[in-house]
């Protein structure tokens, strides 16, 4: 049987108006990604594959079109509607790791579980940041750490209430080849562990060739997906 | 090139730029104000200085002239080129031909002559000099108010009756009438004898004016004169020199204005080192950038430098612009105070000395932050450094700098050594227990362990790098301690003021009794009267030291310069009690002893056995301190700083003083059956003295309180400026709870949770200061009791804790609106 779709999006558009200059970043983009598959979005810089995951993932709104996460249409929903989603349902891992600078890394990692009420947030985020190397250093403050650290402890930040989909903005692009494979590893491992969608943005074609669907982005339009 | 980067930095840092502006506008606009306020003052006393003393040469006396200066006086009168005239002030009571009513007025009789300078105005428009003559007066219009009478109508003045000829409407040396305790009467001196009211020890003030010839310089006679007084209690001021009690009132005042204004202008320094650090802090990437491609730090300490000044100058502009605004807000605050003919011009000198300062402050204040910028690196492109804490010795000198342009506007302001170093010291501790206190605060709260998310939070918030939460902390304490401690001490003194006037005490004071008339008098109030010698003298001498009465006049608080009040008892008032000495004398020290007030002790620094030399009208008196008393209740009950022994002053020239409680509808009658009778006594009606100190006070209050609005502002723009400051990091923080699944609830919960934190720390510590500042200060200076007015310590907490909330959220709310895409978009790079 094939899996249920997790994401669906239908005729999704969105632009932007710069100095009087309007730019199409998504044109008519419909895709629909399948539960705890691994999918990959390209493109070129500037093609809109930022946008595009931020729309996907309720962080932004599309000027038309519709994204439905678990069935339920997201587009309509206000920023309060969209907390509990983001909290426990979607995971996000961004290029430049996004941690909270006054938190430390253990810190980081079991706030989304205390938002959760999770009373065992101190435990699990312990439990997260030992199985990734970093048990030494989880009193560590952000600035304290390197790169390829900094993208463990995000990792870990997304992935402590379990969720349902994982959206990853180029997590390996700020950092060196071999830090970048031990992340994309580690996300793998993960996903397949929590049979976790993960939807990654990425113009790495070596990474794109790991994934289960590819799809390609290119002045606002998305070619149909390419199974590998 | 420059001009233009100096233009972007403007446009991309709008929100820093125009704090940084607020706050030189704020360091300048209050003592703008009050340098134009003051020097528009002073203009019109000294524009016609001659006019405001009516002579060149004024001397006075509040006893007759001791014969040398007669000869002398009589000497210049005789020499033909030298015009001398005499005049005779004192309060008594008028009353209506009829009986039916009286009033107390304030006499003035002048010989021919007066006034040497200036006019008389009569509301007629004739000559002073010509329309008063002998058994006529001139009044002004409040007395034909008040009794019901009119050009024309005769009262009675002492025992004699006089017709009242014309009305005055103003008169040189006389220009603010609002402590005067009744309307002016004019008297010819040909009928001082008759009036019978100048008696012996009577509370007059003597006075000679002198007008010389262009070629006699005021300042050799002066000097000439001087050498012929008695320096305990006569005077000698030429027009220039004369500090007229209007001056003294005025520079008491704006001493008051200008601790606050300089206080101002510390806080809104404080700002401006503040802001400019973090504007800074933001552009270290371009920075970095600039010297990475080749810019030498010069270009870019240029570039900083140039916004500086461009913002300094019209900051300054600006400020100097409100200030000259505000100045005629301060004179509607003071109206009745001010002498009428003060026009409000632009004061240039005030106008140079606020553009300086504004421009030394500014430049002082920011050139630690501008010197920073020599320890950036290109470096910082690539990795985050924090910059050494460490002072450098070119730092260094900008900090001792800046503290010496404070110290040094401090004692320029103030003028008065002493108090300028109080201040500045007081400030100096202030600061150092505020930073004391916030550090172990912070470092407390940093341990504090706590499970609740929104509460670890807003304590992490404290934390958050380049949030500079301790001088945030110390600067708003600092301020609203002094807030506190301003509405404090003020309430304080009200409450003293008011307490001092229960319902039951005196409200008519009864002076110049002769010694024959106590009895007839107690018979015909039909009231017990305690009756209280009065010895008029002057204090000239503590331990052979002489009493400096320059010196003395400087005094803030009461002084020894001043003519006493002695008298004798040989024992203790209810309400007194002997804290020195055994009793209220020795038996076995003699008759000269004295027993001295523990106010005036301190004073003085007066010590048991000290040897006070007083002059009795000419006559010296030297007697030795046996106690020292206090007063074991404050009002309005009769208190003598010097009581001797009868035997000492029993025989010196004296009057008896009394005082009585009359209903308000019998007083208008026994005060003139007093004055029927006992002409001489002069009535003093207590409830019209408090109405118009009340009325001054609460004057006092409104200027006073309308400057400290200056200071809130300024504590207001540090709390804007930090946010401004932490702004990105806000934005930032707002965005990751909201990516991670944060309601926007969290957000304002934790937002506020941090600006509450700050608020209530600052106002606890500052209110905890406050009430230490204002006890020290009501108990030791004013020696009042003190009350901490519990409930408005409260509000003022909870007003404190609201401003900073209200700042702090009102500055966030775009951020907690703010869609977490549109800082990932802008912020993807970093």
């Amino acid at each position: 049987m094939t899996p249920r779709p997790i994401i669906e999006a239908r005729q999704l558009t969105k632009s932007y108006t710069i100095d009087d200059r309007r730019i199409q970043v998504l044109d008519d983009v419909s895709l629909s990604i399948r539960a705890g598959e691994f999918a990959v979005i390209q493109g070129s810089s500037g093609s809109g594959k930022s946008t595009l995951l931020s729309v996907l993932s309720g962080l932004d709104r599309p000027d038309s079109g519709t994204v439905r996460i678990q069935s339920q249409d997201i587009t309509t929903l206000n920023e309060d509607d969209l907390a509990p989603l983001r909290n426990r349902t979607f995971g996000f891992v961004f290029q430049s790791f996004h941690l909270v600078p006054s938190l430390s890394a253990h810190e980081n990692v079991m706030f989304p579980a205390e938002l959760n009420h999770n009373p065992k947030a101190a435990d699990e985020a312990n439990k997260l940041l030992e199985r990734v190397g970093l048990g030494m250093r989880s009193r560590n403050m952000p600035h304290q750490l390197s790169g390829g650290e900094q993208q463990r402890v995000a990792i870990c930040r997304a992935l402590i209430n379990r969720p349902a989909i994982i959206f990853a903005d180029e997590p390996t692009g700020n950092l060196d080849s071999r830090s970048g494979q031990a992340i994309l590893e580690l996300l793998l491992e993960f996903q397949r562990e929590y049979d976790t969608t993960l939807l990654m943005v990425t113009h790495n074609p070596a990474i794109a060739q790991q994934a289960d669907s590819r799809f390609q982005l290119a002045d606002g339009l998305l070619t149909p997906p390419m199974a590998n | 090139m420059l001009p233009r980067l100096i233009l972007r930095e403007l446009r991309q840092n709008r929100q820093q730029t125009t704090v940084l502006f607020l706050c030189i506008v704020l360091a300048v606009v209050g003592l703008t104000a009050l340098g134009g306020f003051q020097a528009n003052v002073r203009d019109a006393m000294l524009r016609d200085a001659r006019q405001l003393h009516a002579a060149d040469i004024i001397v006075r006396s509040s006893f007759p002239f001791l014969a040398p200066m007669e000869d002398k006086l009589r000497a210049y009168a005789s020499r033909g080129d030298v015009d001398v005239t005499r005049v005779w002030e004192f309060y008594t009571v008028v009353r209506t031909m009829d009986e039916s009513a009286s009033l107390l007025s304030a006499v003035k009789i002048v010989e021919p002559g007066y006034p040497f300078y200036g006019q008389v105005q009569l509301a007629s428009g004739n000559k002073f000099q010509t329309v008063l003559a002998p058994g006529e007066i001139i009044v002004e219009q409040s007395l034909l108010d008040r009794l019901g009478l009119e050009i024309g109508s005769r009262i009675f003045l002492g025992n004699t009756a006089m017709t009242i000829r014309a009305v005055v409407v103003s008169e040189p040396d006389r220009p603010v009438t609002v402590f005067t305790l009744g309307p002016r009467i004019f008297v010819a001196a040909s009928d001082r004898g008759r009036l019978g009211l100048i008696t012996q020890g009577s509370r007059v003030r003597y006075k000679a004016l002198l007008r010389l010839p262009e070629n006699l310089s005021p300042e050799t006679v002066q000097k000439d004169l001087w050498e012929t007084a008695d320096a305990a209690q006569e005077r000698v001021d030429t027009f220039r020199s004369a500090d007229s009690r209007l001056k003294r009132f005025f520079d008491n005042l704006l001493f008051f204005l200008k601790l606050v204004g300089i206080f101002t202008l510390l806080l809104a320094g404080i700002g401006i080192h503040s802001v400019l650090s973090a504007l800074l802090r933001t552009r270290i990437k371009s920075m970095a950038i600039m010297k990475a491609l080749g810019a030498p730090t010069a270009f870019i300490l240029r570039l900083y430098l140039g916004l500086v000044l461009f913002l300094g100058a019209t900051g300054t502009i600006a400020g100097i612009a409100v200030g000259l605004m505000l100045q005629e807000t301060l004179a509607r605050l003071l109206i009745d105070l001010i002498p009428a003919e003060t026009t409000f011009r632009i004061a240039w000198d005030a106008v140079a000395e606020s553009f300086l300062i504004g421009l030394l402050a500014v430049t002082l204040f920011a050139a630690r932050p501008l010197l920073n910028l020599r320890r950036f690196k290109p470096a910082a492109l690539f990795r985050h450094e924090t910059a050494s804490g460490r002072l450098r010795p070119a730092e260094g000198l900008t900090v001792v700098l800046t503290a010496l342009f404070f110290i040094g506007l401090v004692l320029w302001h103030l003028e008065d050594l002493r108090t300028g170093g109080y201040f500045v010291g007081g400030i100096l501790v202030l600061i150092a227990i505020v930073f004391a206190i916030s550090r172990f605060f912070l470092a407390s709260l940093k341990r504090l362990p706590t499970r609740h998310l929104i509460v670890r939070q807003a304590i992490r918030g404290l934390f958050r790098p380049r949030n500079a939460t301790q001088p945030i902390l110390v600067t708003l304490t600092a301020s609203l301690t002094i807030i506190y401690a301003l509405f404090l001490i003020e309430s304080n003194l009200d409450r003293a003021f008011v307490d001092a006037y229960p319902e039951d005490i005196p409200n008519i004071f009864l002076v110049d009794i002769q010694r024959h008339q106590t009895d007839a008098l107690a018979q015909m109030v039909d009231q017990p009267l305690t009756f209280y010698p009065v010895v008029r003298a002057k204090l000239v001498a503590i331990n052979g030291q002489a009493i400096d009465p320059r010196r003395e006049r400087r005094r803030k608080s009461d002084n020894l310069a001043r003519p006493f009040n002695l008298t004798y008892r040989q024992h203790l008032l209810d309400d007194e009690k002997i804290i020195r000495g055994e009793a209220l004398f020795d038996d076995t020290a003699g008759k000269f002893q004295v027993s001295v007030l523990e106010r005036i002790a301190t004073i003085g620094n007066i010590r048991m056995g000290d040897r006070l030399r007083f002059k009795i009208q000419g006559v010296p008196l030297e007697a030795t301190v046996t106690s020292i008393r206090t007063r074991i209740r404050e009002g309005l009950q009769p208190f003598f700083y010097f009581v001797f022994p009868e035997a000492t002053l029993e025989a010196a020239p004296q009057t008896i003083f009394t005082a009585m409680r009359a209903d308000s509808d019998r007083l208008a009658a026994l005060q003139n059956q007093i004055v029927k009778t006992f002409p001489n006594i002069t009535i003093l009606d207590a409830r019209q003295t408090i109405r118009q100190v009340a009325g001054a006070l609460e004057r006092f209050s409104r200027a006073i309180r309308f400057f400290t609005l200056f200071s809130i502002a300024a504590g207001i723009l540090l709390v804007i400026s930090s946010i401004v400051a932490t702004r990105a990091a806000r934005v930032r923080e707002a965005v990751y709870y909201k990516i991670l699944g944060a309601r926007g609830r969290f957000v304002f919960y934790v937002f506020s949770l941090e600006n509450i934190l700050l608020g209530a720390a600052s106002a606890v510590a500052g209110l905890v200061l406050a009430h230490l500042i204002s006890w020290v200060v009501c108990t030791r200076y004013f020696d009042i009791p003190y009350m901490g007015y519990g409930m408005a310590s409260l509000a003022g907490l909870l007003f404190g804790i609201l401003t900073v909330l209200a700042v702090g959220l009102g500055a966030s709310r775009t951020i907690m609106r703010r869609r977490p895409a549109q800082f990932l978009r802008t912020h993807a790079a970093e």
